[in-house]
């Protein structure tokens, strides 16, 4: 019998059982034999010289049955034995090759079930032989699980301890290692110890979740790796994964391990280093940052409602809320009232701010407010504290019933859950925000040229540098700083937005319109404060080629929307658009994702992907990096249809700007793979194709956000 | 109410009471104001700028955006706009016309022969139609 092998090798490598197996069968994982007390095979075809690896796939199946010791002769010489327990495993044995090789496995018992007469030994899953000629991955030796391929890194859970090869083709890519490893524990729990036959090569200490790990190999000059062996390294762990993250799964499970990398980039080595050293110990998710300027989670879960002019308590996008109907009361307990602000989150359907409340306040009128389409922040002084107040909001009309048929309820307004506070200077700024969003949606809706009103978005340009050099390929970055003549290095800061005055005073939204990155900024720790002091939030858009242990500090807990511009998920397809830096940003999103769930979420990160032939076949990949990363959502941004003139060869790829352009009939095909993506992957999509139309039946909602990178 | 809901005019009538028909083609020059080391824009799309950076302060009433408002406010596109051809709006109204411009004379023309062929009884019925909605 002859089966082609389970192997890396090449074509025409051939594997004969010889005696001892029975019939090939069948489970849900694939083919398999079942072979006796001994069994023999030949492997011819090789062609190799030198020290290759056997690896036998199998074990018991069975937990009732005592563990038979099995031991493996190669053309007639003892190369080890192992003892097979119930679940299939990988034993791995180091031979001499020669062409062919005859392999003998021998097992000290077998046993027997009823109603099958065989004499059953070890149920063999496939026979591999590596070469270190043509082996070009890692091979896992004891010690792993099956590989799982379902999220960004396919990965296989190893156990306390395991051992894994790495063939010469590797080894002479570099003397840096690289690996993506997951644990659900927290950080520093666990502590990763690699080494080879004779020496301890690292140390590491786990950080909660996926990150990226680098250790130094041997420091063997890639020339002077032998080509006729692989390198066994060893992993062994302090201690297993909590039991109480996989409660339902009962198998020994360690850490989580992507594919281990080699290169020879000592910069690549010393970020991946950096970041970990300087990070520090994080802490556990279950200790929020207190400090975090971002409104804090409401820390009441309803409205004090009275009376019946309200519906059940709902969730929605943003957050928990109530309907109205025409008239509804509050009565706000002195005691669940820590400051005489409030702040009333209000969604009105209205479009034309043909809807007013009128608030009162025992009896008097405190408030009239025109309502805002969607989601608005009202604010309201209510006076000394220590006592019980009761308002009662009194809407001019309720929602066209004809809006909403589906729903036959009585509808006026949505109200999210109240917060509190005593900072006049807050308060002060957001009601002059307030009555200036509503000025600017009056002079709006009566089509004002001249405006008291201020706008409510404010550009911004914060730095004229970028680390991304040859600029990306479809940034015009030359016509660009052309443009900006001697204004490329002015320098823009927190003091120059404080010196915009009321433009800056009137903003709800800052929004960063570089051509440059803005992590670059010397001061974005103060920028960035200064915008979270003033409760407003900034939207940056990074290369992520500056996330470093500082950056993402100053960012974690902070108000900022962060759209990062990658366009693609493999290192091949983003150094076609960029350059080769693929694996550090992919170590700046997970610590920022981690410190983002320290500090409630905040930034919150947006994936860009912009849409091209050359980056469309990375597009499930990219919803695996965003599930990843933990992004709020996928954003769809268009190429724009500039005259550009790009033709440029980058990354062995050439990039014509005119023909990286998708079609409609291209796009419509891509948005439906997005919505499928979607629900799959669980990640929303935001798409800016639809810029300027408020009301889009897509896969998300429109955003205004720049479009450069 | 059947039949109204049919052709959806209770729909419609909810809409304009809720102010969602009458959609301004973009409101970024009301809304947004950029002040960037290229010069003043009125949105992230505009082609070139209106005033250099410095004149932040009087250029959110100068001359150039009050025109970019004016043509706005009553639904078209102002030069400026339609020189910024990377905006998106921009581009779909580009498109559309475009489109219209290759199907409308076409279609206008079947239209009023079927017209002629039957009398000029569905132009009658059409704007009978239209006022008893309007
Ligand atoms: S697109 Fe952005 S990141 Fe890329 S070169 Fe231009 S400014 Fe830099
Ligand atoms: S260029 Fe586009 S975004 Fe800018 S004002 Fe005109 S329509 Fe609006």
């Amino acid at each position: 019998m002859t089966r082609t092998m389970n192997t890396t090798a090449g074509s025409g490598i051939s594997l004969d059982y010889g005696e001892g197996w029975y019939g090939e069968e069948q489970d849900g994982a694939g083919p398999f034999r079942w072979m006796g007390r001994e069994a023999r095979c030949r492997v011819a075809g090789l062609g190799i010289s030198g020290t290759g690896l056997v690896r036998i796939a199998g074990g018991l199946w069975r937990a009732d049955v005592t563990a038979p010791q099995l031991s493996v002769s190669v053309n007639g010489m003892l190369v080890g034995s192992a003892t097979i327990g119930s679940d299939v495993a990988d034993r791995v044995f180091p031979v001499e090759c020669t062409d062919p090789l005859d392999v003998v496995l021998a097992l000290d018992r077998t046993f027997t079930v009823p109603g099958d007469p065989r004499a059953l030994g070890m149920k063999v899953r496939a026979i591999d032989v590596f070469s270190p000629e043509w082996t070009s991955t890692s091979v896992d030796a004891e010690g792993w699980y099956q590989w799982e391929r379902h999220e960004y890194f396919p990965f296989r859970w190893m156990r306390a301890a395991a051992r894994l090869f790495l063939p010469p083709i590797l080894l002479r890519r570099g003397g840096f290692a690289e690996v993506p490893i997951f644990t659900p524990g927290e950080t520093a729990e666990q502590v990763l110890k690699v080494s080879t036959a004779c020496r301890a090569v690292a140390e590491i200490p786990l950080r909660h979740g996926w990150h990226i790990y680098g250790f130094e190999l041997e420091t063997v000059p890639p020339s002077a790796v032998d080509d006729r062996t692989f390198l066994e390294l060893t992993f062994s762990l302090n201690r297993l994964a909590p039991g109480s993250w996989h409660p339902a799964d009962p198998r020994e499970l360690g850490v989580a391990v992507g594919e281990l990398d080699v290169h020879p980039d000592r910069r690549r080595h010393d970020f991946v280093g950096r970041f970990h050293r300087e990070s520090g110990r994080s802490q556990s998710p279950s200790e929020p940052v207190a400090t975090s300027p971002v409104p804090s989670p409401h820390a009441v879960h309803d409205l004090p409602i009275e009376g019946d002019g309200w519906h059940a308590i709902e969730s929605g996008e943003a957050g928990r809320f109530r309907w109205m109907k025409l008239e509804g009361r509050l009565r706000i307990a002195a005691h669940a009232r820590p400051g005489q602000f409030c702040v009333m989150p209000i969604f009105s359907a209205f479009k034309n701010m043909a809807q007013e409340l009128t608030i009162l306040a025992d009896g008097q009128v405190v408030a009239e407010w025109t309502l805002m389409k969607g989601w608005n922040d009202y604010n309201l002084a209510l006076g000394a504290r220590g006592r019980d107040v009761v308002l009662t909001m009194r809407l001019k009309k309720l929602t066209p019933y004809a809006s909403h048929s589906s729903d036959p309820r009585d509808l006026g307004i949505r109200v999210g859950l109240l917060e509190f506070h005593d900072d006049e200077e807050r308060h002060a700024r957001a009601v002059f925000i307030q009555e200036n969003r509503t000025r600017s949606q009056r002079e709006l809706l009566s089509g004002a040229t001249v405006l008291s009103s201020l706008p409510s978005t404010l550009g911004i340009d914060l730095f004229g540098k970028c680390n991304i050099k040859p600029a990306c390929v479809y940034c015009p970055w030359d016509w660009m700083k052309e443009l900006e003549g001697g204004n490329t290095d002015a320098i823009i800061d927190d003091r120059t937005l404080e010196s915009y005055g009321r433009l800056f005073a009137g903003a709800e939204s800052l929004v960063n319109c570089s051509f440059g990155e803005p992590l670059l900024h010397p001061r974005l720790e103060q920028i960035l404060e200064l915008v979270a002091r003033h409760r407003k939030t900034i939207e940056l858009s990074t290369n992520g080629q500056a996330f470093t242990a500082r950056t993402v500090q100053a960012l974690a807990g902070k108000p900022v929307h962060l759209y990062v511009s990658l366009d693609a998920a493999t290192p091949e397809t983003y150094a076609r658009l960029r350059n080769e830096r693929w694996h550090e940003i992919l170590t700046g999103l997970l610590f920022l994702r981690e410190a983002r769930q320290l500090a409630g979420g905040w930034p919150r990160v947006n994936m860009v992907f912009i849409p091209m032939r050359v980056n469309w076949p990375d597009l499930e990949a990219y919803f695996r990096l965003c599930r990843l990363v933990d992004a709020d959502a996928l954003v769809l941004r268009p190429l724009l249809m500039e005259e550009s003139h790009v033709d440029t060869q980058r990354g062995g790829y050439r990039y014509v700007y005119a023909q990286e352009h998708l079609g409609p009939d291209d796009l419509g095909q891509l948005v439906g793979d997005c919505r499928r993506l979607s629900d799959r992957y669980l990640v929303p999509v935001r798409t800016q194709f639809d810029f300027g139309k408020t009301d889009f039946g897509g896969i998300g909602t429109s955003t205004t956000s720049p479009d450069r990178g | 109410m059947g039949l109204l809901n049919r052709v959806g005019v209770e729909e419609r009538l909810a809409a304009e009471e809720l102010g969602t028909t009458s959609e301004c083609l973009c409101h970024e020059p009301w809304e947004s104001y950029y002040i960037l080391r290229r010069g003043i824009l009125p949105c992230c799309h505009g082609s070139k700028p209106i005033a250099p950076m410095e004149d932040f302060e009087r250029a959110w009433n100068a001359p150039a955006l009050q025109e970019i408002r004016k043509h706005l406010a009553r639904g078209r596109l102002s030069p400026y706009c339609l020189e910024s051809t990377g905006c998106p709006i921009v581009q779909r109204h580009l498109h559309a016309q475009r489109t219209r411009e290759r199907w409308l004379p076409d279609r206008v023309r079947t239209l009023g022969k079927l017209n002629r062929l039957l009398g000029g009884k569905p132009a009658r019925l059409y704007y009978r139609l239209v006022r008893a909605l309007s």
